[in-house]
């Protein structure tokens, strides 16, 4: 793990970016406390305090007696808020690196471009 | 808050030095501490004053809100098996095992049992004949069976191999989630803790440096790399930890957080700002003490609180 | 806090709210001294070995003996200490290994010091047995056919095999305290307050001696060594003993591991 953020932090970010590409399906029995702590071999108070943020955007629910579950839509969720944080997470960081090498708006597009649009193929 | 330990003011003084110099500190229920620092920075008089194993020059111990001196009230509740622990020294591990469970009301022998297979301490030898390690293993898996409501683990890790370390993590924080407890890792391997402990307690000459929830100390300094005259205009009027230069790059580690305003202007002139590790921390705060002598020490002690 | 935590705090909370005996521990301070039965073989080893060597001895004197003397004449020998001195040293030996292991199993250093009291009580009352029984062996078969004499010694038994047996154990269980009061000695001030302390001791007994000496003359000193009974050494054992244990709590409560 890196020491970028708080541990709490990068443990939720794990149990999101697993609902998000579907290892974790929703309605689905998510990871406890203590597996969380066993896994990452970090105190369970972090992992519980990495869970209850998950709990209180509405990407967990709390099922008495059965544990963590993965909210009904929580994927949607998550994926709108990536959408809206992709501009400052990826595009800002790319445009400022062009801008040291030199590369202008256009060049950058017409690089994005060549790549080709996932999904639509290549050209 | 529900402390199980309250330290108030605790002073241990031997012929010509003092272990302990006005310590207040209070351990939370059913919390895994780290207590840290150099070596001979009173860590092993702490815990051998809370256990009753020796006594304060002045100031008080409570256990449990009860003195733990002679108070079997208590100390049956209490486990500290030392770093340098003397055992009988013709006896096995078995036998030691044997004592355990007679003394400790919540002794689980077939964990004891398990936690020998798996730390492959050897049955037939006796403990004098054993290795660093394989002692380092009987204490640290007296302390995981006795399940004591309050078990202190004293460098706990001397002479084990990185394997054998992992281990003990790995068994602690299992156990310790199947049976919250009140747990104190002294230690200074600080990397291979930070991420165990919830609370951290920070000894450095006798006197508490630190003591505070791991989580915020991520506020406690910051590192600021890029520019010497940018890093200078941020870091101007801060208690600086560290300092280096290269060129006309420069690293300086400032104790406090900044503010909004501070990060943005960060931004602005280009720096990176790097969180400091509980290991580089401690380092800072501990090593700052050798640099400037006693009264520099204090003046930052002061400043900390 | 999580639901399981919150919930098993609980149950700890009411799993500590009964008062236990404060000495509810000491049976298990006691077996503490038995989980490896050194303190016992090594004392019956010695005791053993240090008859059959007297027994050699006194067979071979036999028969050194010139023909004409009487071969009635019996051989005492002082062998029957042997297992004491031993004793005095696995005390002091079983206090160095058990009492740091004992902190660090918690046990208050009362508990401690009553379990080790009951252990040392225990090995003296077999100890005294033994020697009674080792006596009634020697008288019955006279000196085991050899006339050597190792136990049933004409002073010990005056009064009586079990009076002897007594005695052997008054006298076992007060070279115990005294072994294990060294090494608290020792725990409690160190090596430099240790040899103080004992070289203080022999300063005052040395002093007491000659005060003695000249108010009752050196007969007076002996006669009254000469006029004691086994039962009154016992008595005497018994009362060092008493007062060497109070010493030992007096140490043990400051002793650190």
């Amino acid at each position: 793990m890196d020491e970028g953020r708080a541990l709490f932090v990068q443990i939720a970010e794990q149990v999101e970016a697993s609902v998000l590409d579907g290892t974790l399906e929703e309605g689905e029995r998510a990871p406890s406390t203590n597996e969380l702590a066993a896994f990452h071999r970090i105190n369970p108070a972090t992992a519980a305090k990495g869970i209850n943020l998950l709990v209180d955007r509405g990407i967990l629910v709390k099922r008495r007696g059965l544990g963590m579950f993965v909210a009904d839509g929580a994927r949607e969720v998550l994926r709108a808020e990536r959408r809206r944080q992709f501009a400052d997470h990826h595009i800002a960081p790319m445009l400022a690196e062009a801008g040291v090498l030199g590369l202008d708006v256009e060049t950058v597009v017409e690089l994005i471009r060549a790549r080709g649009v996932p999904g639509r193929g290549a050209g | 808050m529900n402390a199980v330990i309250e330290v108030d003011g605790v002073t241990r003084r031997y012929r010509s030095t003092t272990a302990l110099d006005a310590v207040s500190v209070r351990f939370e229920k059913d919390v895994i501490h780290g207590l840290l620092g150099r070596n001979g920075a009173g860590k092993t008089t702490l815990m051998s004053m809370i256990t009753a194993q020796e006594w304060p020059s002045s100031g008080g111990v409570r256990v449990f809100g009860q003195h733990p001196h002679e108070n079997e009230q208590v100390l049956p509740r209490i486990c500290f098996v030392r770093e340098e622990q003397q055992y009988i020294d013709d006896a096995r591990a078995s036998h030691a095992f044997a004592a355990a469970a007679m003394a400790f009301p919540r002794w689980d022998q077939e964990f004891a049992e398990q936690l020998a297979a798996d730390f492959k301490v050897p049955e037939k030898t006796r403990i004098k004949k054993m290795s660093r390690g394989q002692r380092s293993a009987v204490g640290v898996i007296i302390g995981l069976a006795s399940r004591a409501e309050v078990t202190f683990f004293d460098e706990p890790y001397m002479g084990l191999d990185a394997v054998a370390r992992q281990l003990f993590y790995d068994r602690l924080l299992a156990d310790y989630a199947e049976h919250p407890r009140t747990i104190v890792l002294s230690s200074h391997l600080i990397d291979e803790i930070a991420h165990l402990i919830e609370h951290v307690v920070l000894l450095d000459e006798g006197r508490v440096v630190l003591d505070e929830p791991v989580e915020q100390l991520r506020d406690r300094a910051v590192t600021l790399v890029g520019r010497a005259d940018a890093v200078g205009e941020l870091t101007a009027g801060r208690t600086v930890l560290q300092h280096e230069a290269m060129g006309r790059t420069a690293r300086t580690t400032v104790l406090g957080g900044l503010d909004d305003g501070e990060r943005r202007r960060a931004g602005e002139l280009d720096l990176d700002l790097l969180p400091v590790s509980l290991q580089q921390l401690v380092v800072h705060l501990t090593s700052k003490a050798e640099q400037h002598g006693q009264s520099g020490q204090r003046e930052q002690h002061e400043r900390n609180a | 806090m999580t639901v399981e935590m919150a919930s098993q705090t609980a149950s700890a909370e009411r799993a500590t709210e009964h008062r236990s005996s404060s000495l509810a521990r000491v049976p298990a301070a006691f077996r503490l001294h038995l989980v490896n039965r050194q303190l016992i073989w090594i004392p019956l080893i010695v005791f053993g070995g240090a008859w059959a060597l007297s027994l050699g001895i006194g067979l071979w004197a036999a028969q050194l003996e010139p023909a004409g003397s009487g071969p009635d004449d019996p051989v005492y020998t002082g062998s029957g200490q042997a297992a004491l001195w031993c004793l005095a040293f696995m005390a002091a030996y079983s206090g160095s290994h058990t009492f740091p292991f004992a902190l660090a199993l918690s046990f208050s250093r009362r508990v401690y010091l009553l379990g080790t009291l009951l252990v040392f009580l225990m090995i003296a009352v077999c100890y005294g047995l033994l020697f009674g029984a080792a006596a009634a062996l020697e008288e019955a078969t006279d000196g085991l056919g050899m006339h050597t004499y190792s136990h049933a010694l004409p002073f010990l038994v005056a009064d009586g095999l079990w009076v002897a047996g007594l005695t052997a154990a008054a006298v076992a269980l007060m070279l115990m305290l005294i072994g294990f009061g060294a090494t608290m000695l020792y725990r409690r001030f160190g090596v430099v307050g240790f040899w103080a302390v004992l070289l203080t001791l022999t300063v005052l007994t040395v002093v007491a001696v000659l005060l003695t000496v000249q108010a009752v003359g050196w007969d007076g000193f002996w006669g009254w060594f000469g006029r004691q009974t086994p039962l009154s050494a016992a008595g005497w054992s018994g009362l060092v003993a008493v007062v060497m244990a109070g010493v030992d709590y007096g140490l043990i409560r400051r002793a650190t591991p």
